[in-house]
């Protein structure tokens, strides 16, 4: 799970109607999910904002359209195309979801599988928060390429790897399809460096568009 | 005939739905209606209902739903487009039955009238126009059990044959509403006028032997009258063991019974079975699967379908995994240019299908509507499918095509979870000590021990494994 920067903001007149709304009632308006006017505004910027990758999983959700969401907005308003991809907004932490629904900041594009599925209204950590300024992955994750799953790091102490643990399973970053599909994605990649004599910096600048972070933790064995 | 297309639009929970059961782009026969399609879906998804609409426009049932404690479709709320040979044409659902909307024969347009004569010219001759098999197939009494006559008399026999000569199949043998076991006379009849035969020749070898003053020149001619005969008249039953039932039920520790049982002539229409042993076991004691493959492939064999319509819901119930593996190539192997629409929920059935033939019904978000998942992006064309069930791993298609998480029980997960761990200490090792310090290393030593358990429970190919 990377880092995600959410401070490249575009949606103005959604923060505007918040903003109004919030003044005058005291809370956000009632989370209805795509039928918010403002709905595709936020679902666009934050897939801008995650390089079109699920939050969680760093599985591939759009490569096209994403690098050109910062030219598509008018007025504060996205108005670019909205492909139906396999993808839904979820709230991190689900307790926000009645007051705060519309809390940029507790909001992920993730995975329709992970959100509906795995993760639910299960309760979460705030220190494995993608965007939470302490959070790296290095810090909390190792990634075991034998099995291609993430676990956690084995410097924390045995209750932070407990949580991390938990972590990793309610955001499903071992769930079975999200792993195969990494499974496949690097055994590719370790035939095409080793058969074709591509270097991993080569390989990261130029060609990986997904699983940034197992891809890098698992350095050695691509190389080796 | 065939089947083109399906729309169904505001009929139950489907909406917008347009199931193309044609091959796409990119294939030999593109364009051409499909020859087996496999329905999979949650339950509740449609697949039977869609199966029954199948049967109902292929019949031309103008009671669409009101036999049945169903919904009337409302007007144009299901369309199908049909192929009879050059004749193409589409059919709609309307409140007061089928709508005729528009035909083709070789690309002129033909009005209603010209269209039913072409249809019914058409069609006259494919016998059976559809065949049904239900989850729940009707059966009527179990025929071989009881008290059997003694050996039958040579009139009862000719009213036997006679009677077995006049039995004709239908058009349409939907064992939704026929009893398989009764369908078994004319389907069966063959063997049973052949048995019938059998014994009015046996019976005159017989009673030359009975003659007080029998000769044995006359017991050897009536012998060599019942040689000719046979040799010119195999036995069918042994035809239909040899060919088809014996190869699927040896795994089961079974066969068909071939001898002549005399008295089952008169009261058996179905075949019989014993074990390799040759010992008989009674109706009632078949197991459920064998009664399933016996009365889906019986009918198949002796019809030999053409250009037929062949339904089958569940064909996998009571089938043990290697038999569900073969039950799809042998029902289509036992047709001719048929439209064989399959409904399942077995890994194993679908993995018989190129993903064109597949067709998943699913709920939409709300699980309100229902729709069809496309296993292909951009252009409908063999290239644009994204896997091919055919070539996936039974784990594979249980994840990606019904959408199950793991690879096996969640215990199963826990423990892969636990061999991970377990691997990541012993390469963080491997990488920073040399061999002898490792050598030494107790922990390090036990992580390998427990390593090699835990992968020999997991079946983990320790061959493959680089830590």
């Amino acid at each position: 799970m990377r880092k995600i920067d959410k401070t490249i903001f575009f949606a103005t007149a959604f923060a505007e109607y918040i903003k109004e709304y919030a003044k005058n009632i005291g809370y956000h308006p009632v989370y209805d999910s795509s039928k918010n006017p403002y709905y595709n505004d936020v679902y666009y910027n934050l897939l801008f904002c995650q390089k079109g990758l699920c939050a969680y999983t760093e599985d591939l959700l759009e490569n096209t359209i994403w690098k050109d969401i910062p030219n598509k907005w008018k007025n504060g308003k996205y108005i670019g195309e909205t492909p139906k991809l396999d993808a839904d907004l979820d709230h991190f932490n689900p307790l926000l979801r009645s007051n705060q629904g519309w809390d940029l900041d507790n909001l992920f594009v993730v995975k329709t599988y992970i959100n509906r599925k795995i993760k639910l209204r299960k309760k979460v950590y705030h220190f494995f928060k993608p965007d939470n300024p302490n959070y790296s992955p290095e810090k909390y994750l190792e990634y075991n390429f034998l099995t291609h799953r993430f676990i956690p790091n084995s410097d924390l102490e045995t209750i932070q790897q407990e949580k991390v643990d938990y972590m990793i399973e309610t955001l499903g970053l071992n769930a079975f399809s999200t792993l195969e599909s990494r499974r496949l994605y690097l055994s590719e990649i370790k035939f095409t460096m080793k058969n074709s004599f591509i270097t991993f910096e080569v390989y990261k600048n130029e060609k990986l568009y997904k699983f940034f972070t197992a891809y890098e933790m698992s350095k050695f064995e691509l190389e080796n | 005939m065939k089947v083109r297309t399906i729309e169904l639009d505001g009929y139950n929970q489907f909406k917008g739905v347009k199931i193309d059961l044609t091959y796409p782009k990119g294939h030999e026969k593109a364009g051409q209606p499909l020859e087996k399609i496999c329905f999979i879906g949650q339950s509740g998804t449609g697949k039977t209902s869609i199966l029954r609409l199948i049967k109902w426009f292929v019949t031309l049932n103008t009671k669409i739903g009101k036999n049945l404690n169903v919904l009337v479709p409302g007007n144009d709320k299901i369309k199908f487009e049909m192929q009879v040979s050059n004749l193409k044409f589409c059919l709609a659902s309307g409140t007061d039955g089928l709508i005729f909307k528009n035909a083709k024969f070789e690309n002129d347009s033909v009005d209603l009238e010209k269209f039913k004569t072409l249809r019914n010219d058409l069609i006259k001759k494919t016998l059976p126009l559809l065949v049904n098999f239900p989850t729940e197939t009707i059966y009527t009494e179990i025929l071989n059990i009881g008290p059997k006559e003694p050996i039958p008399t040579q009139i009862a026999l000719k009213n036997r044959i006679e009677y077995l000569e006049a039995l004709n199949p239908k058009q349409v043998m939907d064992y939704a509403i026929d009893a398989i076991d009764k369908t078994f006379e004319y389907l069966l009849k063959e063997i049973a006028e052949h048995r019938a035969e059998e014994i009015v020749y046996k019976n005159q070898i017989s009673n030359e032997a009975l003659k007080v003053n029998s000769k044995s020149e006359d017991i050897e001619k009536a012998n060599n009258i019942y040689r000719d005969w046979l040799k010119k008249n195999p036995n069918p039953l042994e035809k239909l063991a040899n060919n088809l039932l014996n190869g699927i039920l040896k795994p089961l520790g079974l066969k068909v019974k071939t001898d002549l049982d005399k008295s089952a002539v008169l009261h058996i229409s179905n075949i019989e079975i014993q074990t390799l042993d040759g010992v008989d076991i009674p109706y009632h004691f078949w197991s459920t699967g064998t009664k399933h493959l016996i009365n889906l492939l019986i009918p198949l064999y002796e019809l030999k379908p053409k250009n037929a319509i062949i339904l089958m819901d569940e064909p996998e119930r009571s089938l043990y995994p290697d038999m569900q593996r073969m039950v799809v190539d042998k029902c289509v192997s036992l047709g001719t240019d048929c439209q064989y629409f399959f409904a399942t929920h077995s890994p194993i059935i679908a993995s018989s299908f190129d993903p064109w033939e597949i067709i998943e019904l699913k709920f939409d978000d709300d699980n309100k509507h229902i729709y069809q998942e496309q296993y292909y992006t951009g252009e409908r064309h063999v290239d644009n499918y994204k896997f091919n069930p055919k070539y996936m791993s039974w784990d594979s298609i249980l994840n990606q095509v019904f959408d199950i998480e793991g690879d096996g029980n969640p215990e199963r997960q826990l423990k892969i979870n636990e061999l991970a761990k377990i691997s990541q200490r012993i390469t963080k090792k491997k990488q920073k000590e040399t061999k002898e310090t490792l050598l030494k290393d107790a922990d390090y030593l036990k992580d390998v021990e427990d390593f090699k358990i835990l992968a020999n429970q997991l079946k983990w190919n320790l061959g493959s494994v680089e830590i």
